[in-house]
Formats: structure tokens, sequence, C-alpha cells
């Protein structure tokens, strides 16, 4: 772990509040691959797919309960992704594609899994991460994270996931979540207090 | 005030971002690979207009226009004598790819997959003894050759046992092991910057060696030695290496 979570202010460096990683530059090899897979190559929807496997498999982590559950959710996302090629829009980002599918798979698994277990208590038992024994101020830093981004809103968890973990810029998360980019940069101040006040709170430490 | 606190909310921000994040775990990376590259093609929206043709008797009418194409560009012989690389090889690569389709069932596409995989392999010897500029290409070939065998392996793997089916897959798991000893003794003898894709080539073939070792029932073929110096796969998980070049 590069730190520990939340440590709290300190220094006063001054922050580019627009783009933490600047404004990538369109990918044209991305954009080659995209239009090949769409025609039915598989070599090159692999190729996507090692680009983003950890991208849409770490917006899974963070917006489900378990590793387990993360796991089925990607693998499904990229198996959808694979039958809807032959209808993706080679204007819009690939990434963009597959975090539109993402939350969708997301949403239904949320929605499936609703009636059965609170959130605590699947984290409390969650057979891939902590033993039954343990507690949540036992988990590490990342699983600390996703419990506290499960407190957010849905737009509030896509933002922080895309502009704070992924450290994409306010136009990309713009681009991911089909909204203006003065929704997000409105939104994302509220999302980053409502993380901290959740990761201050005392069964998330 | 409000803008202390916005400053404030932006380091915390900042703090968030240089956390180490997951990543998807190796096995399910692997796994997944495979079951996508393994998965049915999906079928085109619209249906052709001979569509009343069976399946096979297309196949039969298409493979036949297509192998006359081919003769007719000709350059039959001059495909033949190709090597990747050269522009006359596009017509071995489609020659093969011919062959592939005009099978009739999955077992024997995957003998056809791997009699193809033989003759890249072939091509690489040549390479290395006569042209050594076509050595990228060749080792490119033969990885997409192999990966093609893989893709056809997992599809025959899938499929209820028959006498033709574990035919192939002794065939595929005879040929990979034939193809790392070769491959690894190509290895000693080639240029330092060859090492990267045939050792890549490796361990795809060493991929596909781990699946052949999954099907229950049959006996363990000589397994092959990992190569020396490099971490060898992990091909009881049946999924490529997880460090492919281009991943994030």
């Amino acid at each position: 772990m590069k730190q520990a979570l939340f440590q709290g202010p300190s220094g006063a460096d001054e922050v580019n509040e627009s783009t933490p990683s600047g404004d990538r530059p369109p990918d044209e090899e991305e954009a080659d691959l995209a239009r090949r897979a769409a025609g039915g190559d598989r070599r090159a929807f692999a190729a996507l797919y090692d680009r983003h496997l950890d991208a849409v498999y770490r917006y899974a982590f963070y917006r489900l309960r378990t590793d387990a559950e993360a796991e089925d959710v990607t693998s499904e996302v990229f198996h959808r992704a694979l039958v809807a090629m032959p209808k993706y829009a080679p204007r819009r980002p690939f990434l963009a594609f597959l975090y539109g599918i993402a939350r969708h798979v997301v949403a239904d698994h949320l929605r499936e899994q609703r009636p059965r277990a609170s959130f605590e208590d699947a984290i409390a038992h969650a057979s891939d991460a902590p033993g039954p024994e343990e507690t949540a101020a036992q988990l590490d830093d990342a699983r600390r994270l996703r419990v506290a981004i499960a407190r957010l809103t849905p737009i509030q968890q896509d933002i922080v996931i895309f502009r704070f973990l992924e450290e994409r810029s306010t136009k990309e998360v713009a681009q991911l979540t089909g909204k203006p980019e003065s929704t997000i940069r409105g939104i994302q101040m509220r999302a980053l207090a409502a993380l901290r006040e959740a990761l201050q709170s005392e069964d998330v430490r | 005030m409000s803008e202390m606190k916005d400053r404030d909310l932006m380091r915390f921000a900042e703090e968030l971002a240089r956390f180490d994040h997951p990543s998807a775990p190796p096995t399910l990376r692997a796994q997944l690979r495979a079951s996508l590259l393994a998965a049915p093609v999906v079928a085109a929206p619209r249906r052709p207009p001979f569509a009343r043709f069976t399946q096979s008797s297309l196949r039969l009418v298409l493979a036949g226009a297509l192998i006359l194409a081919v003769i007719a560009m000709a350059g039959g012989s001059a495909a033949a004598s190709s090597l990747p690389g050269d522009p006359a090889f596009a017509l071995t690569r489609a020659g093969d790819e011919i062959q592939a389709f005009v099978s009739f069932d999955d077992a024997t596409r995957l003998t056809t997959r791997v009699a193809q995989s033989d003759r890249r392999l072939a091509d690489l010897e040549t390479a290395l003894a006569h042209r050594p500029s076509a050595l990228a290409p060749a080792t490119a070939e033969y990885i997409a050759a192999t990966e093609r065998v893989s893709a056809e392996l997992a599809t025959v793997l899938a499929q209820p046992r028959t006498a033709a089916r574990a035919a192939a897959i002794a065939r595929t798991a005879a040929a990979s092991a034939d193809h790392i000893a070769a491959l690894q003794a190509l290895a000693a003898r080639l240029p330092a910057d060859a090492q990267f894709g045939i050792q890549r080539a490796i361990e795809v073939q060493q991929t596909v060696h781990g699946k052949t070792e999954t099907v229950p029932g049959r006996p363990a073929s000589p397994a092959p030695s990992a190569t020396p110096g490099r971490p060898s796969n992990v091909p009881g998980r049946g999924g490529p290496p997880t460090a492919l070049p281009g991943r994030p």
C-alpha cells in the first residue's frame, strides 16, 4: 500500500481541479482495434480486453460488495461487449462503451442482490475477503474504500471512481457518464465530501 | 471559506489517487480471455439472400468459389514457397482460412489448425536458416497460428466426448509438446533481439499444452520443460501468460 488510507489533510499544494491527469489524446490505435473488433476480429477484441480489463474490474470492485461479485460482473461485461460489438459506434470511446455496459450489469446485479443481505452483512461474511470473525476495521484500504464508496449515490460513485481513482479528466468523465462537464464538477465536490465523511465513520475505519 | 474547503477536498482527492488499487486477479484475466476467444462468433443480424441453402452446402459453394479465386489469383506456387512477410504470404494465409472454413466439424478444424501451426513452425525454422529478416513476421505468424489452435481447442474441449474429439486433442497435445521442444531449441540459436518473440511463442504453446492436460482421463503427455531462465506460464489454468505486450 502506498500510504495509509485517509491520513487527513497534509501539505497545501495547488491542485489542478479540472484535469489531474490531463486530457488524454485520442488513441488511433484503439479506434482501429475497436473497428476491427466490431467487424468480428477476435484478436482485436482480445487486445482491447487486455487494455481495459483492469479498469472494468476496478469499477466492479468498487461498486460491488465482494471480490467474487466483481469478477462475475467483469466477466459478464466483456461477454456482453463481445455480443454487442457489431453495434459499437466507433466515434464513441471504447472505454465509454464498456463502462456503459458495466453500469447496467452492476445495476442489475445490485437489484438482484438487494433483498438478500445488507452491504455490511456481505462484507462481514464475504467468502473471499475477511473471515467471518473479522470486522470492517480489519479490511484493507481498497476494501475500506469500497465500503465507503457504497454509501454514495450511484452517480457520485461513478464520478469518484472515474475521476479520482482512475484519474480521468473532467472531460473524460463527462464522456464516460454522458453528463455535462459542469455537472461533473458540481457533483465531484459533494462526492468527495461524502466519501471523506464515510471514511471517517467508525464502522469503516 | 468555501475555497478553502474545496482545496481541502482536492487534497483528499490527491491522496485517493495515490493508493494502490486492485487489479484483476491473474486467474480471472487468463480464464476470461480464453473464454472470450473461444466464444462462438456472433451471427450477422441480416440473413444473406441465399439463406435457403443449408449451412454445409453453402460452405461447399463458397469454399469452391474461394479456392478458384485463390488459384486464379495465382499464385499457388508462389504462396507455397513464400515466407511470412512476403506479399505472396497473404495467399497462404487465405488458403489456411479456406481450409479451416471447409472443415465439417470442430475436431477436424482443430487438426487442420494444428497442421497449419506445424507449417508456421517450419517457416520459422526456414527463416532462421535462410532469411533472418523474416524472423519477426514468421514469429508473429506462428503465434497467431498457435492462438487459433488454442481457440479451436477450447471449442473442442467444451464438446461431448467422441472418438474424433479425443483423437484431435491427442494430436494437438503431441504437436504441442514437439513444438515446445523445437521452439526451445530455436530460442538457443536466436539473437537477443528475437528472444522476446520466441519466448512469447513458447508461452502461447505452453498454454495450449496446459489445456490438453486438463482433459479428464487423458494420460499426461511428456511434460515440456519450462523455458530456461524464464518463469513458465500457468498451463493448468488454461489461460495465456499474464504479461502480454500492450496490456495496461
